[in-house]
């Protein structure tokens, strides 16, 4: 079943793409490389999935981890979706509240799924490794992220003189 | 004769600072390489943003710390716990792991540091006088050759992976038409943007790469933690073996020089990555052995063969990668994002445009692989400790970095968008059996491939002008024939009932 979905979301993909290739200029080598390039896929991929679902298979063979992906108690499926959450969800939050805000926020609220032994030594700890990665960002390797007013007090401790 | 860029390099590869940048490197890799589930590849890929702010060289010699810190760290779990950090330490853990069994855990680490020392040594000599040659051949190179030679490149792609043929061949079309995303190398028009300026100059390469290689690890990971895994117990026991070490070292140049000979060969050759060349050694070297029934058991030979030709398969691997642009493994393939990151084209016009960086990071890497015996053979069981840390958290940062790593390349949330829609895509390619690698390596030869075939159809318009140029007619028959060699092998495989190969038919 995973197979079969999993096939079917990248076929799909190909199809957008493809559809997509129709509003290129026509005519020029810009639109047919591509075309020719999508539809090679597309064909051979449905070709492996067909041949796949003939043979009845299910589950991708071999590959302990993503077996343990498609199963497991669903305590653990949980946790999961909520940590792909928290991580999709931070960069959202990074324009929001700012990078050491959500920096810290993110990592706290994964290590609370994996425990909740001392949750406030954690975040004490979690913080100051996100301030300490602030000051490193602004004054070593220079990546402008985006700012909330935490960011702004750790720029006006850094440049007051 | 020596190229004059190559001895102004020298003093540059060992001033203080970049001696520092290599050793830093190596620490981090080491550390990364001994995690299980960390590999070499995910440690480049995370450190290519870090390097933005240095100088390119110091950031290429970094980089290279990692990827030989990488490879070795790998054996540090492979022989303790028998779980190999990387995918490329699986047979070292069949021969290291016995003998940490037997009590011979410093001594079997001793060789592997020494061994993978050598073997980057070699192979980063190799590397630093025949990737000079090999652009300065490609340099008389026209289009009709490149796309010979990038067919070959990805049809190798297709035949040599472990995987079945059809599934490989998608996953190479795949990426190459993610390659087609962008404005049109040629005419400019733009295809698939979808009305975003964002991707326009195409989707980055880097933060497609961190999406494939460390952020579904990262999903991995915490999907094993949430499981229940722990960590392991770890025993670093047994007698100090330094002297065993260089009396067994002493008395194995052939080993040496088998393996290293085969795993610099195998490393030139695009998809044959340091996780299989070990398999090839190992056999190859229990062929040549006095005792064949050691093999498996705890042999030393065996553990050497084994370490010595997956470091020299990583200097391999960044032949072709600096002197063709054509990368020969996952990880070499991710140095061409560090390349491009600092404005460098991987090509033949590498040593003419930036000679001096170049080779200051080629002698560099010799001396890296030197610290790394060093450290291996006198800190190694400092490192030991990383494996004591919960998945959980090694899942948290390895997520943390990934997102800062993907924003960081052009400062822009949008290159996050991307990062993470690459692991998706990764993860369902691994469902339907479909190797990233050759999707990786199609993504990074489109844009050449595409560039090259429309010159090559204006220049080249009947077969008479083809065979004009002998060179691509050869590239063009060896990939024939290794299309059709693996065609026919697979397909008297599965009539004689061979599961395995008729597996890989499909």
């Amino acid at each position: 079943m995973w197979n079969a979905a999993a096939s079917a979301l990248v076929l799909v993909g190909l199809a957008v793409l493809g559809v997509e290739s129709m509003n290129i200029q026509a005519g020029s080598a810009a639109a047919l490389y591509p075309r020719v390039l999508i539809g090679a896929s597309f064909i051979l991929l449905l070709g492996c999935t067909l041949a796949s679902l003939r043979r009845g298979a299910g589950k991708p063979a071999n590959d302990r981890e993503l077996a343990l992906m498609a199963s497991g108690p669903p305590a653990a499926a949980w946790r999961f979706m909520l940590f792909c959450a928290i991580w999709i969800a931070y960069p959202l939050a990074m324009s929001l509240l700012g990078f050491t805000a959500a920096t810290t926020l993110a990592l706290w609220a994964s290590a609370l799924l994996a425990s909740r032994r001392r949750p406030w030594v954690v975040l004490l700890m979690l913080l100051a490794f996100s301030v300490a990665f602030a000051v490193l960002l602004k004054t070593v390797i220079y990546v402008p992220v985006p700012s909330a007013w935490p960011d702004l007090l750790i720029d006006a401790v850094l440049y007051r003189h | 004769m020596i190229d004059p860029q190559m001895l102004a390099a020298l003093p540059h590869a060992l001033a203080p600072a970049s001696i520092l940048f290599a050793v830093l490197g190596i620490v981090v890799g080491i550390v990364f390489g001994a995690i299980p589930g960390l590999t070499a590849t995910l440690a480049i890929a995370l450190f290519v943003p870090v390097t933005f702010a240095m100088k390119p060289e110091h950031g290429l010699i970094m980089l290279g710390g990692i990827y030989a810190g990488a490879i070795f760290g790998g054996s540090i779990s492979a022989i303790l716990i028998n779980v190999p950090g990387t995918p490329a330490s699986i047979v070292t853990g069949w021969e290291g792991h016995a003998m940490a069994r037997r009590g011979e855990a410093p001594y079997a680490l001793g060789l592997a540091a020494v061994s993978s020392g050598v073997g980057g040594a070699v192979s980063a000599i190799a590397m630093l006088f025949l990737a000079p040659v090999l652009a300065r051949l490609a340099l008389s190179l026209g289009p009709p050759e490149f796309v010979a030679l990038l067919a070959f490149s990805l049809a190798i792609v297709v035949v040599m992976l472990d995987t079945p043929l059809l599934r490989n061949l998608t996953g190479c079309l795949i990426g190459l038409v993610l390659a087609t995303i962008g404005l049109d190398p040629v005419s400019g028009i733009p295809r698939f943007t979808f009305g975003s300026p964002d991707l326009a100059s195409g989707l980055d390469l880097v933060s497609v790469l961190i999406g494939f290689f460390c952020m579904t690890q990262a999903l991995i990971l915490a999907r094993e933690a949430y499981a229940g895994d722990r960590p392991p117990d770890i025993r670093f026991e047994g007698v100090s073996g330094m002297r065993r070490v260089l009396r067994t070292i002493a008395g194995r140049f052939w080993t040496y020089f088998r393996s290293t000979s085969i795993g610099i060969f195998l490393g030139i050759m695009p998809a044959i990555g340091p996780e299989s060349t070990p398999f090839m050694t190992h056999a190859i070297e229990k062929k040549f052995s006095r005792k064949p029934e050691e093999f498996g058991r705890g042999s030393s030979e065996g553990l050497i063969a084994a370490e010595t030709s997956i470091s020299a398969n990583v200097g391999g691997s960044m032949i072709p990668l600096l002197s063709l642009g054509i990368p020969g493994s996952g990880a070499a393939a991710m140095f061409i994002g560090a390349l491009t990151l600092h404005g460098m084209q991987p090509g033949p016009l590498l040593f003419v445009d930036n000679g001096v960086a170049i080779y200051t990071f080629l002698i560099a890497f010799v001396a890296t692989n030197i610290f790394m015996v060093l450290i291996g053979l006198f800190a190694i069981r400092y490192f030991a400790v990383v494996l004591r840390a919960p998945k959980s958290w090694i899942a948290t940062f390895v997520s943390f970095f990934s997102v800062f790593g993907a924003y960081a390349v052009n400062n822009r949330l949008f290159d996050v968008g991307v990062m993470f829609l690459s692991a998706a895509l990764a993860l369902l390619l691994r469902f339907i059996r479909i190797p990233i690698l050759p999707v990786v390596l199609g993504m990074i030869l489109g844009g050449l491939l595409e560039e090259n075939l429309v010159v090559f159809d204006i220049t080249v318009k009947t077969p008479a002008d083809l065979m004009e140029r002998p060179i691509a007619v050869g590239l063009l028959a060896v990939t024939a024939a290794v299309l059709i060699g693996a065609v026919y092998r697979r397909s008297r495989a599965r009539r004689t009932g061979d599961g395995r190969a008729a597996l890989n038919f499909e």
